[in-house]
């Protein structure tokens, strides 16, 4: 597996000691075999395992897509995890981000803090947008924390999902990320 | 005079009883990204010290804690 930069590696994005590059073809069999592991895979709302021929007709479909971008999440030159955003609608100025961390290593202390905030100035700075959307399940504590800690509010509730719909205004979320990149000190 | 272990038993909501040295990270649900961040600011409010961010990454248990702790106290 690859998951530290090659020569053909570029970065679209760095903050917060964080490097995120976009997907190119010879990260796809990493990046589905991590998402095809049971801990990642579980997280996701569409759970079905991923063949390699999948994998790669949606690469070919994702490159052409402007509304998609998919990239590796860097931390010390060390691939940890995949960020996105969907659903780009450049005009309404909205997205859907995101996120897993991939690395055991990782998990539980300020690094998802910093990739996830990588990825949202990515959006609010580079792409302009004005409101990302998530969707998250009431049952998971942790990420509920982490996403109201972020500056996220609460919409509404699918019972027939479970799932809480959630949003982060720029303003929102310029606030709250500052009681956590104060501990930043890259 | 509060002790590293209260601080961890108040950060992550759990009762000081469950404070051991051996209480990682990977152990208790308790112990999520923001407890985490919640435990460094009263750490660095309690002993007014600064930590560096890979200090702040390697506090994945009591023990480390107590180790880092020390390394500003010096």
């Amino acid at each position: 597996m690859i998951n530290t930069p090659g020569p053909s590696r570029k970065w679209d994005f760095h903050r917060y000691g964080v490097s995120l590059s976009k997907f190119i073809e010879s990260d796809i069999e990493m990046v589905r075999q991590w998402r095809n592991t049971p801990k990642i895979s579980q997280q996701m709302l569409d759970k079905t395992y991923i063949t390699e021929k999948q994998q790669q007709a949606w690469y070919q479909q994702l490159i052409q897509d402007e509304s998609q971008q998919y990239f590796l999440a860097y931390f010390k030159e060390q691939a940890i995890g995949v960020v996105s955003l969907t659903k780009i609608d450049r005009l309404g100025g909205t997205a859907e981000p995101g996120m897993y961390i991939y690395n055991d290593d990782f998990l539980n202390n300020i690094v998802p803090f910093c990739v996830a905030f990588a990825l949202n100035d990515f959006a609010f700075e580079e792409l302009q947008l004005k409101r990302l959307y998530g969707k998250i399940y009431l049952t998971n504590r942790a990420s509920i924390r982490f996403h109201e800690a972020s500056g996220y509010q609460i919409d509404k509730h699918d019972k027939n999902t479970g799932l809480q719909i959630i949003h982060l205004d720029k303003h929102a979320y310029n606030f709250a990320k500052q009681k956590i990149t104060q501990f930043i000190r890259y | 005079m509060k002790t590293i272990n209260d601080i961890f038993a108040e950060s992550l909501d759990i009762p000081l009883a469950d404070v051991t040295d051996d209480l990682s990270y990977q152990a208790i649900a308790q112990w999520d990204s923001t407890a985490h961040m919640v435990l460094i600011g009263a750490i660095e409010n309690h002993y007014d010290i600064m930590m560096d961010t890979d200090d702040i990454i390697d506090m994945s248990s009591v023990a480390k804690a107590k180790k880092i702790i020390k390394k500003y106290q010096q």
